[in-house]
C-alpha cells in the first residue's frame, strides 16, 4: 500500500515544504509577513498530519520497506526514484515534521529580518531532511543529504550570531568533506554490486538490492572507513566534533532544534541504514574502534560541558556526549542497544530541541546566553523553570522521563557487548547529571542577581504551546515507551538478521584476485 | 585516394555557411549602417546563430554520417560539440550587449569575430584530418586573439591580447610540429588511416617519433586547455580581456580544444590509450589541485574564475583520463554542463559593470540578495553547480565523472578530485556570503536592472541547470550517443 486517498502518499509529504517554500516565494511581499508566517505554518502543520496519517498504516510486523514509491529517474546508470520507509525512518519523519512545525512557531518574535527568505529556507530544509529518511537509492539519497545543506547554511550564514560567516562555512566545509568521501563510497558499493561475485550483478542504486550484497572483507573496510567519516562528521562522533559548537552557538534557536534534533540523526541513520546492513563483517570489526570514539565522545562532551560559560554551548556539547551514546547503542550490535540507539536518537531530538528552545526564549528577552547573567529565574519564571526541569530531567536520563528508557537500552545493550563500555558510558551520565544540575542550579536557584532579570516576563502562551508537545512526549516516553518500541522492533530485527549474515567466505576472497579488473582495481 | 571533390549534400555545411555569411555582413557591411541601427547588429548575430543551431540539430539523424568527405566529420560527436559551441555563442551575444552599449564600442567587428571564432571552433570539431584541425584551430585563434585585444585603449586589454597572440602563436607551432611528427610516422593526415597505420608500425625509429608528437600534442593542446602545467597564460588573459570575451574564451576554446583532443586521442592514438591516460591522469590530478588552491587566493572574481575554470579543465581531464566510453562522455556531459555556470558567473560580473567601470572584486556582489533577489538567486545557482552540489546540473557532472574515475580504477584521483572539488566551495561561497551575509555596498537598485537580452541569458542558463540537475537522463543519453559515433570511426 503506497497509497493513502489516491496520493502517493511519500511523495506529497518530501515535497509538500517545497512547494510551501515556492508559494511563499512567489505568492507574498517582503512586507507581508503575517502571510509568510502562516503559509510556513500551515505548510508544516499539513506535513505533520500527514506523516500522522502514515501512522495508522504502518505494519509493525515486518522489517520490510513500507509505502514503497518507484518510478524512472536516470536508467543510464541505475538511479531510481525510490522513497519506502521502516520502522527507523518513520519515527524520524515524524520527529522531523513535529520539530519543523515548533521551529516555525517559535521564530515568530525571534527572527524580524528578511522573513522570505528565512521560512522559505526553514521549509526547504524540511523537504531535504524528509528525503534523506525516504530515500531508498543511494543517488536519491545523495541528493537530499546535499540539498540540505545549503538552506541551513543560510540559516546559520543570514540569520546567526556575531561569528555566524566563520560557523556557517565550518559547518559547510565540514560536511561537504565527509559527505563526497560517502560519494565515492557509494560508488565503490555500485560497481562492487555489478559484478555477480559479490551483489546482484546489475548497476543499481536501489539500496534494497544492495542491503544484500555480500563483499570480501578488504572491500568492506575501505567503503566502511568512506562512509564512517562522512557519517561520523555529521552525527557528530569524536573528533570530527569541532564544527558543531560553533554553529549551534552561532545558528538562530530553531535553526538549532533542527541542527540537533535531526541533521545530527542523519549521521547516526547512515550508520543503521548503510553501514550495519551493507558492511556487517567491516561494522564488527570496526565495532570496538567506534565505541571507544563513542565512549571519548560521552566523557569529553560532559567534561568540556561542564565548563561552559555559555549556557547554548552547554547544551550543543551535552549533544556530543548523548551521541556519543546513540553510537554506543548502534555498535554494541545486539537488539538492546540497537533499540536503544533507535530511540535514543528520538529522545535526544526532542529534549535537546526543548532545551535549545528555552535557551532561545530566554536569549530573547535577555540578548545574553551567559550563565553568570542569571540567578533566581525560578521566582520570576515559575512556568519556564518547571519547563526548563522537566526537560532537563528528561536529558539527565531520570527513570519516568524518555531519556532514562533510551540510555537504559544502551547501557543493556553495552553490558552485554563489554563490561567497561557500560562502565565507562555510566560515568557520562553522572557527569550529565552533573553539569545539567549544576547549570539549574546556577540559572534558577538563588536571589536574583540581575536587576534586569527581575522584571523578566514568564512563558508567553505560543512558548507553552510549541513546548507542550515536547514536554508530553518526554513524559509518554518515559512512562509508556511501548508503541515506540513496537515501532522499532522489526526493523532492528531486520538489521540484526543481516548483520549475522554469512560473510563472504575465504573461497569469495580467492575469487576477489580473479574478478574483471574493474573491480579489483578498486582495492 | 579520391582526389575530386565527393558528391555530397551542401546541407552539411549549412551551418558554417550561415554563420560565415553573417559573419561577413557584419565586418563589411554594417558600417554603413553601424550607427543608426545598433540592435541590428546583435540580432543578426544572434539569430543567425540560432539558425545554425537549427541546421546543425537536423543533422543528427542525417542517413550517413560516417564518412561523407575525408576531411569533415559530420558525425554525432561533432553535432554534439557543435550545439554546444553554438550556444556558448549565443549566449554571448545576449550577454556581450549591455557590456558594449555600456561602453560604446559595440561595433560590426565584434560579433564578426565571435562568429569567426565559432566557425573555427565548428571545424576543428568536425575535423577529420590534421590538416583541418588546423585550419579550424587557427581560425579560432587568431579571432580570439583580436577579441582579447578588443578594447585598443585599456592597457590591461591590450596586454591580454598581446600576450594571448605571442604565446598562442608560439604553441600553435608546437602542435604543428606534432602534426608533422605524426604525419612523419604514419604518412598521412587522416586520423582514421593514421590508426591503421599506426597498428602495423614496429620500428623502433617510428615509435620514438610517435611518442614524440605525442608529447608535443599533449602540450600543445594542454595549452589550448590552460591545464597545468601549461596555464600560465590563462589567468592574465582572463583578467585582461573584455568579460563577455572571457566568458567566451574560457568556454568555447577550451570545450573545442577539448573535442579535438579526445577525437585526436582516441582515434589516432588508440593504441596508446594506456600511456597517454596515464599522462593525462596525472595532469588532470596537477591542475584539480593547482587550479582550486590557487583560486582560493583571488580576490578578484574574474581573476577567480580564470583559476576555476582551469580547475575544471582538470575535472573533465580526469574523465578522459578514465577510459573512452563512459570517461569521455562524462566529459561530453560535464562540458555542456560546465558551460552555463561559468557564462552564468561572467555575466553576473558584466551586470555589476556600472558605466563601463569594472566590478570585479568579491566585495563587489556584497548585498546583492538586497538589491536584486533573483540575480542573487541566480548567481547562488551557478555557484552551487560550479561546486557541484545537487540539485544542480554540476552535481550530475561531476558525479558521472567521479563515477568513471571510479569505474576504471582511479581511485585516489577520484579522491583528490573529491577534495579539490571541497576546496572550491570555500572560494565559490565566499561569493555567496558577500550576497546574502554582508551589507550592501552600493545602495542603487536601479542601476541594476538588467537589460531583456541579459535577463533572458540569466533565465535560459538556470533553467538548464536545474533541469538537468533534476531529470539528467536525456542529456546523459545524448553524451552517450555522441561518443558512441567516434567508435563507429575507429
Amino acid at each position: 500500500m503506497t497509497h493513502i486517498f489516491g496520493t502517493p502518499i511519500l511523495t506529497l509529504l518530501c515535497f509538500l515544504p517545497l512547494i510551501g517554500t515556492l508559494a511563499i516565494v512567489i505568492f507574498t511581499r517582503k512586507d507581508e509577513e503575517k502571510k509568510i508566517k502562516n503559509i510556513a505554518l500551515w505548510f508544516s502543520v499539513a506535513a505533520f498530519l500527514i506523516s500522522l496519517l502514515i501512522l495508522p498504516r504502518f505494519r509493525t510486523d515486518t522489517a520490510e520497506m513500507q509505502f514503497v514509491e518507484r518510478a524512472e529517474w536516470i536508467p543510464a546508470i541505475g538511479a531510481e526514484y525510490l522513497l519506502g520507509i521502516d520502522g527507523i525512518s518513520i519515527l524520524l519523519i515524524l520527529l522531523t515534521t513535529l520539530l519543523t512545525v515548533i521551529a516555525v512557531l517559535s521564530s515568530s518574535t525571534a527572527i524580524t529580518d528578511r522573513l522570505k527568505e528565512y521560512y522559505g529556507s526553514l521549509l526547504l530544509l524540511e523537504t531535504g531532511m524528509l528525503g534523506v529518511f525516504m530515500a531508498l537509492d543511494f543517488v536519491l539519497f545523495y541528493v537530499f543529504w546535499e540539498v540540505m545543506l545549503v538552506p541551513m547554511y543560510f540559516l546559520i550564514g543570514i540569520w546567526g550570531g556575531p561569528n555566524r560567516l566563520y560557523a556557517a562555512i565550518k559547518f559547510f566545509l565540514y560536511t561537504l568533506f565527509g559527505s563526497v568521501l560517502m560519494l565515492l563510497g557509494i560508488l565503490a558499493l555500485y560497481f562492487l554490486n555489478a559484478d555477480p561475485a559479490f551483489g546482484s550483478g546489475e548497476h543499481t542504486f536501489n539500496m534494497i538490492t544492495l542491503f544484500n550484497v555480500q563483499l570480501p572483507f578488504h572491500f568492506q573496510c575501505w567503503i566502511f572507513a568512506a562512509f564512517f567519516i562522512g557519517f561520523a562528521i555529521k552525527v557528530p562522533v569524536f573528533p570530527f566534533h569541532t564544527w558543531l559548537p560553533d554553529a549551534h552557538v552561532e545558528a538562530p534557536t530553531a535553526g538549532s532544534v533542527i541542527l540537533a534534533g535531526v541533521l545530527l540523526k542523519m549521521g547516526t541513520y547512515g550508520f543503521i541504514r548503510v553501514c550495519l546492513p551493507m558492511l556487517p563483517q567491516a561494522s564488527e570489526f570496526f565495532a570496538p574502534f567506534v565505541a571507544v570514539l563513542a565512549m571519548i565522545g560521552i566523557v569529553y562532551g560532559a567534561l568540556v560541558a561542564m565548563a561552559q560559560t555559555d549556557i547554548k554551548k552547554l547544551v550543543a556539547y551535552s549533544s556530543v556526549s548523548h551521541l556519543g551514546f546513540v553510537m554506543l547503542g548502534l555498535f554494541a550490535m545486539n537488539s538492546q542497544g540497537i533499540t536503544g540507539g533507535v530511540l535514543q536518537m528520538i529522545n535526544h531530538g526532542i529534549s535537546t530541541g526543548a532545551l535549545f528552545l528555552l535557551v532561545g526564549i530566554i536569549y530573547e528577552r535577555r540578548h545574553t546566553r551567559k550563565i553568570q547573567e542569571f540567578g533566581g529565574l525560578a521566582h520570576v519564571m515559575p512556568v519556564y523553570a518547571a519547563l526548563f526541569a522537566v526537560t532537563l530531567f528528561s536529558s539527565i536520563g531520570l527513570p519516568g522521563l524518555n531519556g532514562f528508557v533510551g540510555e537504559f537500552l544502551i547501557l543493556l545493550g553495552a553490558f552485554q557487548k563489554e563490561l567497561w563500555y557500560a562502565a565507562v558510558a555510566v560515568s557520562g551520565i553522572v557527569l550529565g547529571a552533573g553539569y545539567m544540575l549544576w547549570l539549574y542550579q546556577r540559572v534558577m536557584f538563588g536571589t536574583v542577581t540581575h536587576p534586569e532579570n527581575k522584571m523578566l516576563k514568564d512563558c508567553s502562551r505560543r512558548e507553552v504551546l510549541y513546548m507542550a508537545p515536547l514536554i508530553i512526549l518526554m513524559l509518554w516516553i518515559g512512562i509508556y515507551p511501548k508503541p515506540y518500541l513496537r515501532l522499532i522492533e522489526s526493523s532492528v530485527m531486520g538489521t540484526i538478521q543481516s548483520l549475522k549474515r554469512p560473510s563472504a567466505g575465504p573461497d569469495l576472497m580467492a575469487m576477489a584476485s580473479q574478478t574483471p579488473p574493474e573491480t579489483a582495481a578498486l582495492i | 585516394m579520391n582526389q575530386t571533390l565527393p558528391n555530397f549534400p551542401l546541407s552539411i555545411l549549412y551551418p558554417e555557411m550561415i554563420l560565415t555569411i553573417s559573419a561577413c555582413v557584419l565586418i563589411f557591411l554594417a558600417r554603413a549602417f553601424a550607427r543608426a541601427h545598433k540592435h541590428t547588429l546583435s540580432s543578426i548575430a544572434f539569430f543567425s546563430v540560432i539558425a545554425a543551431m537549427g541546421c546543425a540539430g537536423s543533422l543528427w539523424n542525417f542517413p550517413r554520417w560516417e564518412n561523407l568527405i575525408e576531411f569533415f566529420l559530420i558525425d554525432r560527436y561533432a553535432i554534439f560539440f557543435k550545439l554546444v559551441l553554438l550556444v556558448i555563442c549565443a549566449l554571448t551575444i545576449l550577454i556581450s550587449k549591455r557590456f558594449l552599449s555600456d561602453t560604446d564600442t559595440e561595433r560590426g567587428e565584434y560579433y564578426g569575430l565571435i562568429l569567426l571564432a565559432t566557425i573555427g571552433m565548428m571545424i576543428m570539431v568536425s575535423g577529420a584530418d590534421l590538416i583541418t584541425i588546423y585550419l579550424g584551430l587557427e581560425t579560432m585563434a587568431i579571432a580570439s586573439y583580436i577579441l582579447a585585444a578588443y578594447f585598443r585603449s585599456d592597457e590591461r586589454s591590450s596586454e591580454a591580447g598581446l600576450k594571448y597572440f605571442l604565446l598562442g602563436a608560439f604553441n600553435s607551432g608546437i602542435i604543428l610540429y606534432g602534426m608533422a611528427l605524426l604525419y612523419g610516422a604514419t604518412g598521412t593526415f587522416n586520423l582514421a588511416e593514421m590508426h591503421r597505420i599506426v597498428s602495423g608500425l614496429s620500428g623502433p625509429a617510428e615509435l620514438r617519433l610517435l611518442y614524440f608528437s605525442l608529447i608535443l600534442l599533449v602540450a600543445g593542446f594542454g595549452f589550448k586547455i590552460a591545464a597545468v602545467p601549461f596555464h600560465m597564460w590563462a589567468p592574465d588573459v582572463y583578467e585582461g580581456a573584455p568579460t563577455p570575451v572571457a566568458a567566451f574564451l574560457s568556454a568555447g576554446s577550451k570545450t573545442a580544444s577539448l573535442a579535438v583532443l579526445i577525437r585526436v586521442f582516441t582515434v589516432a592514438f588508440g593504441l596508446f590509450t594506456e600511456l597517454w591516460q596515464l599522462w593525462i591522469a596525472y595532469i588532470s590530478g596537477l591542475t584539480m589541485l593547482f587550479g582550486n588552491i590557487a583560486a582560493l587566493r583571488q580576490t578578484n572574481v574574474k581573476r577567480m574564475l580564470a583559476y576555476s575554470s582551469i580547475a575544471h579543465v582538470g575535472y573533465m581531464l580526469l574523465g578522459l583520463a578514465s577510459g573512452i566510453e563512459m570517461g569521455s562522455s562524462a566529459v561530453l556531459m560535464y562540458a555542456f554542463v560546465y558551460l552555463f555556470a561559468n557564462i552564468g558567473l561572467f555575466a553576473s560580473l558584466i551586470l555589476l559593470t556600472r558605466n563601463g567601470v569594472p566590478k570585479e572584486s568579491t566585495a563587489d556582489f556584497s548585498g546583492l540578495s538586497r538589491r536584486h533577489p533573483l540575480i542573487a538567486f541566480a548567481v547562488t545557482i551557478f555557484l552551487l553547480s560550479l561546486t557541484g552540489i545537487p540539485p544542480t546540473a554540476g552535481f550530475i557532472g561531476k558525479f558521472y565523472l567521479f563515477m568513471a574515475a571510479v569505474k576504471s580504477g582511479y581511485i585516489k584521483l577520484a579522491v583528490v578530485g573529491v577534495l579539490a572539488s571541497v576546496i572550491s566551495l570555500f572560494y565559490y561561497m565566499r561569493i555567496v556570503m558577500a550576497m546574502y551575509m554582508e551589507k550592501p555596498a552600493d545602495t542603487d537598485a536601479a542601476a541594476l536592472q538588467p537589460s531583456t537580452s541579459l535577463g533572458y541569458a540569466f533565465s535560459i542558463m538556470v533553467f538548464v541547470i536545474l533541469a538537468v540537475g533534476i531529470y539528467p537522463g536525456p542529456l546523459l543519453d545524448l553524451a552517450r550517443e555522441s561518443l558512441s559515433s567516434i567508435k563507429i570511426l575507429s
